[in-house]
């Protein structure tokens, strides 16, 4: 039996939830508490025959020691100095201390918990569901956003697959100088997958001039296109923890996108025969997000100390929110409808 | 919070008045409370060298070659009786007592007549340089810092660190160091890595002057790390976007809010302090933690949240499905329009 999908609009909203932790702060309470529920919704998600413990806890690994090394090596401040390198090397010289390890060892886990996040994304989102959804306007836009977004899984699962037909012939990857049959095989067929993809594309009409009477006006196109970029630096000031450009750029973006949307005419049409049920398990997927995303809100703008932790110069004990990590732990509510 | 008169000083740098005396009074002793001796490091070195006479450099001169050479007299004479060792040719101590003695003796000698040697340059040379730094912080109050410094130059953000604040820097490579925190004000390193806190252009950040005459403030754009500072002269670090706010000073009249005063330690060939601190705007307020019974209820929700993942991890990989189905052909969550 296989398990219906949840409403996309419901899964985002959960994304977005599980989002904001690991992009405004790095407590480690707070940290924990997400990784812990996105991987409880990955691991009751997850297609078992292509998502293995195995890759996703090297990923973990690899960023972990990725941000210790990087911030250990380069940030040479903090009371507990445990090395020293010579100061005449350029960048990594200095003292290296373990206040700058313990930073490193939380950004690894902010960058994992990001990267759980689009992974149980790709692999629970419906993603024609999704382009359905969105305003006709977007449709190509969207397109473009799935095409990308498939990019990584895919060149993933072609990787594993690549390795496994050269490890049946006999091949080992013992150093660098065995990559090329791994490699070579790679290039190629990421290229005539995207070659496929371009004729289906083009055979669906994807970019085709529109009819006069269908085109799009130059406001409108303008206003779309304005919207979109607004909303994309908004979202990049929300990841450089800048709150008010952040609100601001989505709040314009939104906007714009709206405006844009309104009126109707002009523009591809698509005929949508069914629409999506948004049953009780998307209700109570998104209600749990909401209210995550709510308290999520209401703490960063009373006690934003509860998200961010700096174990400089000196390390202290991070702050704790009870509230806030009691309702992290609803993040977990998709893996118990399942 | 601001306390007044130069409250953070003495937890941070600025030494007791117990030790500002024995600093004062060149006992020629490093001291790691905040005062060090009227020597520079190279001179300690060359102490360190003469009192080690059996270590590095200062060895073969000390170690038995010279103070028999000394005395012209063959080696077959000596009144020490050294012993060489075959595999080490650290000669023994005398074991006599009166060739302790003579050999004590002797080594001091050598010690008096090295020192000679030195000359101008050595122990008794010039002493360090001395320049001055003054932090305002986000709430006015302005910091004094006298420094003392053997080198002929050193850069800005050595200086800095050698006045013991409290200080959060982060390199950039060839680019240079930034100052992120200064005695409490600033911002998080993370932040400041992206943007030296300057989150907005109006936004205050920790920013570099000098002074070029008194009260002419003159920020370098360069920073800190490439500005070499020389004797004599007064660095400025101010938390603003504009303007330094920072008063016209002279360096004695800095190094006697710093409570040094410098005319009489200098010129007597005293100790001078290597960090007098003393101002208003100290403020290393650690921040508020939390009560214990929260981290004790904060790990029980992450065992609960944990367990919960587990649980409901393994539910759902055992459960009724195996694979999330992607494909909207026949999924039974959509329905006819006409439905909806």
């Amino acid at each position: 039996m296989i398990a219906r999908p949840i409403d996309p609009r419901a899964w985002l909203l959960w994304a977005a939830a599980a989002t904001v932790p690991p992009l405004v702060g790095r407590n480690p309470f707070v940290l924990l508490a997400t990784t812990l529920a996105v991987l409880g919704v990955w691991a009751a998600w997850r297609d078992a025959a292509t998502d293995g413990w195995g890759r996703l806890l090297r990923l973990g690994a690899l960023f972990a020691l990725v941000g210790v090394l990087f911030n250990t090596l380069t940030a040479h401040v903090g009371d507990r100095p445990f090395a020293r390198l010579p100061d005449a090397w350029p960048l990594v010289g200095g003292p290296l201390t373990v206040n700058a390890l313990v930073y490193g060892l939380l950004s690894g886990l902010a960058v994992f918990g990001l990267l759980l996040v689009g992974t149980t994304l790709g692999a629970t989102l419906d993603w024609a569901t999704l382009l359905r959804l969105l305003p006709d306007r977007l449709h190509a836009v969207a397109v473009t956003g799935a095409v990308a977004w498939a990019l990584v899984p895919q060149t993933l699962r072609a990787f594993g697959e690549i390795r496994e037909a050269q490890e049946a012939r006999g091949h080992r990857l013992r150093s660098p100088a065995d990559a090329g049959p791994l490699l070579v095989p790679l290039l190629a067929g990421s290229l005539e997958r995207s070659q496929t993809l371009a004729e289906a594309l083009e055979a669906r009409g994807f970019g085709a001039a529109l009819a006069p009477q269908a085109a799009l006006g130059r406001w409108r196109g303008a206003a779309t296109a304005a919207g979109l970029t607004l909303a994309t630096v908004g979202a990049y000031g929300l990841a450089m923890g800048s709150p008010a450009f952040a609100f601001g750029g989505l709040g314009f973006g939104v906007g714009a996108l709206w405006a844009a949307g309104r009126e109707r005419g002009g523009g591809p049409r698509r005929t949508c025969y069914r629409e999506p049920a948004w049953d009780r398990r998307a209700w109570l997927v998104a209600g749990s997000a909401g209210v995550v995303l709510g308290v999520e809100v209401a703490i960063l703008a009373v006690q934003p100390a509860a998200f961010a932790y700096d174990p400089y110069p000196s390390m202290l004990p991070p702050a704790v929110s009870l509230p806030l990590l009691a309702a992290l732990g609803l993040l977990l509510v998709p893996a118990a409808i399942r | 919070m601001p306390t007044p008169g130069g409250i953070g000083g003495p937890e941070l740098t600025s030494p007791s008045p117990d030790a500002l005396e024995r600093g004062r009074g060149g006992e020629g002793r490093s001291s790691t409370s905040g005062f060090a001796p009227h020597t520079s490091r190279r001179q300690a070195n060359s102490w360190r060298e003469v009192q080690r006479p059996d270590r590095g450099l200062s060895f073969p001169t000390f170690g038995g070659g010279v103070i028999p050479r000394a005395t012209g007299s063959p080696q077959s004479h000596l009144p020490l009786r050294w012993r060489q060792d075959r595999n080490c040719t650290r000669p023994s101590w005398p074991t006599d007592p009166a060739d302790r003695l003579v050999a004590l003796l002797s080594r001091l000698l050598a010690v008096v007549a090295w020192l000679a040697l030195l000359g101008p340059d050595g122990v008794a040379a010039a002493g360090p340089n001395h320049a001055g730094v003054v932090v305002r912080d986000a709430e006015g109050g302005l910091t004094y810092a006298y420094i003392a410094f053997p080198e002929e130059e050193i850069g800005g953000i050595e200086l800095l660190r050698r006045t013991g604040l409290p200080l959060v820097s982060v390199g950039f490579g060839g680019l240079g160091e930034a100052v992120c925190s200064l005695a409490g004000d600033g911002c998080p390193l993370a932040e400041c890595r992206r943007n030296v806190c300057q989150g907005a252009p109006t936004a205050p950040y920790w920013r570099y002057f000098r002074q070029a005459a008194p009260g002419d403030w003159q920020p370098l754009p360069l920073g800190a790390s490439g500005a070499r500072v020389r004797d004599g002269e007064i660095d400025g670090w101010s938390w603003t976007a504009a303007e330094a706010g920072l008063p016209p000073l002279s360096l004695p009249e800095l190094a006697r809010l710093a409570g040094v005063d410098e005319a009489a330690a200098a010129p007597a060939g005293g100790a001078v302090p290597t960090a007098a601190v003393r101002g208003v705007g100290i403020d290393v307020a650690t921040p508020e933690g939390s009560e214990p019974i929260a981290y004790v209820a904060a790990a029980a929700i992450l065992v609960a949240i944990g367990g919960g993942a587990l649980v409901l991890g393994r539910r759902g990989r055992d459960g009724p499905g195996s694979a999330t189905q992607t494909t909207s052909a026949s999924a039974p969550s959509w329905r006819p329009e006409a439905e909806a």
